[in-house]
């Protein structure tokens, strides 16, 4: 069945009164556009889609001609056009709801929109006041998942079309999970997708986070990724972004209690005339927490990349370690890269560091391995997957860095 | 072998090397010495490709092919090897990956199949025991956070897993201690056979202790101007170069 809304109508059916605020908000900021310093080298314009129509419904999706996505050492759960498909079995100690109509059997105390502010960005505003069915995860106290659970996020329609999947993950104290993602595009029109996840990641629970963004190169996509951290909890968040023709990407990270433990580390690899803009903000909030950033960037042909990174170190924070790195890889003379690696710190006893550098293929390096009978070409695909290896190894999952490597490598083959 | 011829050589609008001849023949070991920036590893970089490097006159050719315009690839494939004086670390290329893509390549070039990693590993395993170092070495990346003198020894295990037919030994010796450069020493030794020749570039007489070389060389004013047995070597170790210097002007 179809549900296809013409007009941005907000929702009436979950949480009215949370939508009908974000919305106002929304109509009060719009959308950014350059003039705007979190947005001074993107330009969404072109990727908004706005006079497409929005869905929610999975459609005619059929599993089987998507189970290539699926991992056989893993529990996929297929989200399709934002909607789950919630599977008949999952592990002991996880619950997935599909928040339409469930929403009396989840018995969290976080709500929707506890962490993803809406304030930090108008798209967030715009996926609260707009999504019309919500993925909710709970670990129960204690539970240690072992298997991985995949997420595998489609999209999929009969022309251009706009998504706003949403989805909330409740990490029990002392719990534990492990989750893939891979975000992929079912056919080959232009989609905008907004997308916002938030985790809460409650007391000793860590949370692996690993996803591998695979759309088509028509599509633009806004997402967000939101994580609040209670004492000593810890994340490990790895994106891998092959695809889009625009993405955004934003982590709003908070280590909201002592001992909170980040690491953030992205990938992206755009070629054509692909725009990708990573976009973090690490909130310590709290003494005693860490954090490490590590993105990269490989840059084809005449495509663009954006770091925009902020280490936000509040006043009593003290003892924080707040790390940030950035390594971009020019391979093309025509691609352009943009960092803005910031410290903001209120408070003296901290240690934290930034850098950011950006160059070309290093000749010296080049020629040791010519020298050694590896062929330039050979040599430069040698040295670029090492370059990325360095991502893809933090993500603490053979199984996925495997899928990732394969993707990366066949990606490479188009242009090196 | 090799055959050098004429050899003129600049960087940057700067001649270093201007006139070199020399001619190695098979199971040959020649030793170049010099003063520091006489050129002796822009000698050896040109000889192995480096781009960086114009050839406004002269020759080289390698099995009586010219070797000026090959690719460092080729060069490789064709039996030539550089033992850099700094080598280079690459992180994040794991250094059994690039010995393994390394030998596949030369084999390919050779028309001989493929190494499969079992084989290949067997093969290395036996090369680590011959230069001394600990299999965790094969599982790092390339050089990254080698001390000087494991970069050195690194080297040497290229040499002998990629069975070049030319070695240039850019200071292989420099950095080692004393035993590792006995385990140098001992590695070129074994590697040594009638068919294989070598370019040693030192400063020290001490590594010829452990070798005997042909002829010793030594590089000066962009050209090599003395030439002589192991005997130079010792007399330059008590002397320096300002005697060769002399002798020069004097010609002149
Ligand atoms: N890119 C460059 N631009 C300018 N000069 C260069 C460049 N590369 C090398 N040279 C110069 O060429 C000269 C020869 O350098 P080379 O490294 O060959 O000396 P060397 O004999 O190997 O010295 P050492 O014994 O110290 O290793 C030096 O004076 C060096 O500064
Ligand atoms: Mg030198």
């Amino acid at each position: 069945m179809m549900e296809s809304i013409t007009t941005d109508s907000i929702r009436t059916s979950i949480l009215s009164e949370e939508a009908s605020l974000a919305w106002e908000y929304f109509k009060q900021e719009g959308y950014p556009n350059s003039t705007h310093e979190n947005w001074r080298f993107s330009n969404p314009e072109p990727f908004l889609l706005k006079n497409a129509p929005v869905i929610s419904e999975k459609l005619d999706f059929s599993r089987d001609e998507f189970d290539f996505l699926m991992h056989t050492d893993a529990t996929n759960v297929f989200i399709v056009n934002g909607k789950v498909l919630v599977p008949e079995t999952l592990p002991e100690g996880m619950k997935l709801i599909h928040y339409h109509s469930d929403i009396q059997e989840i018995h969290t105390n976080e709500k929707v929109g506890g962490v993803a502010d809406i304030h930090a960005s108008p798209f967030i505003a715009e996926n609260t006041a707009l999504f019309q069915s919500c993925t909710v995860i709970n670990v129960t106290e204690g539970r240690k998942i072992e298997q991985p659970l995949h997420l595998i996020q489609i999209n999929l329609g009969t022309g251009e079309n706009r998504i706003f999947p949403r989805l909330l993950l409740n990490l029990q104290p002392g719990s534990q999970l492990h989750i893939r993602e891979t975000e992929y595009s079912g056919d080959s029109h232009s989609w905008y997708v907004n997308g916002v996840t938030e985790c809460i990641i409650h007391e000793n629970a860590h949370l692996t986070w690993n996803t591998l963004q695979k759309r088509n190169e028509k599509s633009g996509q806004f997402s967000s990724f939101n994580a609040a951290l209670e004492k000593d909890a810890a994340l490990s968040y790895s994106s891998i972004e092959l695809g889009c023709s625009f993405l955004r990407r934003d982590a709003n990270i908070h280590l909201h209690s002592p001992g909170s433990d980040c690491s953030f580390n992205s990938l992206f690899l755009p070629s054509g005339k692909q725009h990708i803009d990573i976009s973090t903000v690490m909130h310590h909030e709290s003494p005693h927490c860490s954090s490490r950033q590590l993105v990269k960037g490989i840059l084809a042909d005449k495509s663009t990349g954006v770091f925009r990174g902020l280490a936000n170190v509040y006043k009593e924070a003290e003892k924080t370690n707040a790390h940030q790195t950035n390594q971009n890889l020019l391979i093309s003379p025509d691609a352009r890269m943009n960092s803005i690696p910031q410290l903001e710190i209120y408070e003296d006893d901290v240690k934290c560091s930034h850098g950011s550098t950006t160059g070309q293929i290093d000749e010296d390096s080049l020629f040791y391995l010519q020298s050694r009978g590896i062929s330039r070409k050979d040599g430069i695909q040698l040295m670029v997957k090492g370059f990325a290896n360095e991502v893809v190894e933090k993500c603490n999952d053979e199984t996925f860095s495997k899928i990732v490597s394969q993707a990366i490598e066949s990606k490479l083959g188009g242009f090196l | 072998m090799l055959s050098i011829q004429n050899l003129h050589v600049q960087v940057e609008e700067k001649e270093i090397l201007k006139g070199i001849n020399l001619e190695v023949k098979p199971g040959e070991l020649h030793v170049i010495m010099g003063r520091n920036g006489t050129g002796k590893s822009t000698l050896a970089n040109v000889l192995a490709g480096r781009d960086k490097y114009t050839v406004p006159q002269g020759n080289i050719t390698f099995n009586n092919e010219s070797l000026l315009d090959k690719t460092p690839e080729d060069r490789a494939c064709s039996g030539l090897f550089l033992s850099f004086q700094y080598p280079v670390a690459i992180p994040g290329v794991n250094n059994m990956y690039f010995l393994k893509a390394a030998v596949n390549a030369i084999r390919k070039s050779r028309g001989q199949d493929e190494m499969d990693a079992i084989d290949f590993l067997a093969m290395v395993r036996e090369k680590l025991k011959e230069v001394a170092l600990d299999e965790s070495f094969i599982h790092r990346p390339v050089n990254d956070g080698f001390s000087g003198g494991e970069k050195k020894r690194n080297e040497i295990l290229q040499m002998i897993t990629l069975e070049p037919q030319l070695s240039i030994l850019d200071e292989t010796d420099s950095g080692l201690d004393i035993d590792a450069l006995k385990i140098v020493a001992q590695g070129v030794n074994d590697y040594r056979s009638p068919e294989r020749s070598f370019i040693l570039i030192t400063h020290y007489q001490r590594i010829l202790n452990y070798m005997q070389p042909d002829f010793v060389h030594v590089l000066m004013n962009g050209k090599l101007v003395k030439s002589g047995t192991m005997e130079l070597a010792n007399e330059l170790e008590e002397k320096g170069y300002s005697w060769i210097e002399k002798e020069l002007t004097a010609a002149d």
